[in-house]
């Protein structure tokens, strides 16, 4: 299954990979919502939709058919330290 | 109009503190609020800048874009787009504020490809040391081709040389700060072709906006250039942001530092709570509760006291008029007629007192993201 901001856990951080123009809002990109910002899904409303996010900076709440339509990779939140020792 | 009188217009995205820039600058006393959407009429005002330029400043709707979604926005974009209308800008404010910079320049970048004179007004800077941001202006300054003014309207810093930079609007730049036209360069040249006189991003915005300027439409630049399905030109428009996003990022990568550590602030604990599961509607629902105890204990003061004028004004009308038909239509229709509608201005005034606290703490916004699954059910 491909990760999109609907596939996140709270407090997750990612950055966003692609989505399809005609599915989201332009308002949404012009807030900040472009490939290669970072997303941190900050809280899940209760019954799970909608997301509150900080994109870029920007706090803002989508619903979850809006999430599913965006994209992302997930950045992993063990510093360098952590996977140099994994090594 | 006198010859003097240069038109300022304050553009900016909601909630940068336009409204009391505007107040700063003209010394009226307009009142600020924190809906969505305030600012729905231009509201003008007048300001003396020197002893001999004096300017009429108009403060127009909070707008993030000029690619318009709602009526407010369109007022803006009604405006710039028609260089006939009487309070067309010869100066543009863009105020933006210290914390949102990013976001801010977007509409800053869009407005400036209209080559109407703009300075960049940095609001709330007072705000800038608490939260870890510092800004080398020099370098903003040459990348965005603008003069910067910062300014804080809260503590009154700064209106003062931001009167001056004013004074000398013809010599600022006009030259946009990006070539936007690079996103399809075969459709905007021929665009540039068939209408010479007039600016690109102008006419771009008559394409995508559908909106309507003196002579010209947009059917009439589709007959003329050649059409674009509306999915290429919403492509287009994702193009063009993420290109005015990809100069804003290089440029405050170089001119703006966020010292990350103070900026974890308070705002992120207080979501957590407001938000939370089970304490978010517990909160929400005494906050409702305690409102609606406060509307009816508060408000009792005065409706007794409302009340109790009118039963006496209407038994002295009875006492004091002779007897008849008139008398009984004052003392037992009009005047408790007048008074059973006046008694329920106290708990009205009330409700709207609590309602604009909701709205401005931002309370709301959170409610609405608690509420809105079940609310959706119902269409609103």
């Amino acid at each position: 299954m491909q990760t999109t901001i609907a596939t996140l856990k709270k407090g997750e951080k990612a950055v966003i990979k692609d989505f399809d123009v005609e599915a989201i809002p332009l308002k949404l990109l012009e807030m900040g919502c472009l490939p290669g910002n970072v997303v941190e899904l900050l809280q899940i409303a209760p019954f799970g939709d909608p997301l509150y996010l900080n994109i870029n900076g920007s706090h803002l709440a989508i619903r979850i058919e809006t999430a599913r339509e965006i994209e992302v990779d997930i950045i992993d939140p063990r510093t360098k330290d952590e996977l140099a020792k994994q090594k | 109009m006198s010859k003097q009188n240069i038109n300022i217009a304050l553009i900016g995205n909601p909630n940068v503190g336009k409204t009391s820039v505007f107040n700063q600058l003209t010394g009226l006393n307009q009142q600020v609020g924190n809906y969505p959407g305030i600012t729905v009429d231009k509201k003008l005002g007048f300001c003396k800048l020197s002893n001999t330029l004096k300017a009429n400043v108009l403060d127009l709707p909070g707008t993030y874009s000029l690619n318009a979604s709602s009526v407010d926005e369109n007022v803006v974009i009604d405006l710039l787009l028609n260089k006939n209308d009487k309070l067309y800008p010869d100066v543009i404010l863009l105020v933006t504020e210290v914390e949102n910079l990013k976001r801010n320049l977007l509409l800053f970048t869009q407005i400036k490809d209209l080559e109407i004179p703009t300075i960049l007004v940095i609001n709330m800077i007072d705000r800038m040391e608490h939260k870890g941001i510092s800004l080398d202006i020099p370098y903003l300054e040459t990348q965005l081709k603008t003069k910067i003014a910062l300014v804080s309207s809260r503590k009154g810093i700064g209106f003062e040389e931001l009167k001056k930079l004013i004074t000398t609007y013809k010599t600022l730049s006009t030259e946009p700060c990006l070539n936007a036209s690079e996103i399809d360069e075969v459709y905007f040249n021929n665009l540039r072709k068939a209408f010479p006189n007039q600016s690109l991003y102008k006419l771009w915005l008559v394409i995508t906006q559908d909106v309507n300027f003196v002579n010209l439409n947009r059917k009439l630049l589709e007959k003329n250039s050649f059409t674009k399905t509306d999915s290429e030109l919403k492509r287009l428009q994702q193009k063009e942001t993420i290109k005015r996003y990809q100069f804003i990022n290089d440029t405050l990568k170089i001119g703006q530092k966020i010292d990350v550590a103070s900026a974890k602030d308070f705002r992120s604990k207080l979501d957590r709570v407001l938000t939370h599961k089970v304490w978010g509607y517990l909160i929400f629902f005494f906050i409702l509760f305690g409102i609606f105890q406060s509307i009816f204990e508060w408000s009792k003061i005065p409706m007794d006291f409302i009340d109790r004028t009118f039963a006496s004004l209407s038994s002295t009308a009875s006492r004091n008029l002779p007897p008849g038909i008139f008398t009984d239509l004052v003392s037992q229709g009009i005047i408790p007629g007048i008074g059973g509608i006046l008694i329920f201005i106290p708990q009205i005034t009330f409700l709207f007192l609590f309602i604009s606290v909701l709205e401005e703490s931002g309370y709301m916004s959170r409610v609405v993201f608690l509420m809105d699954k079940i609310m959706r059910k119902f269409g609103i």
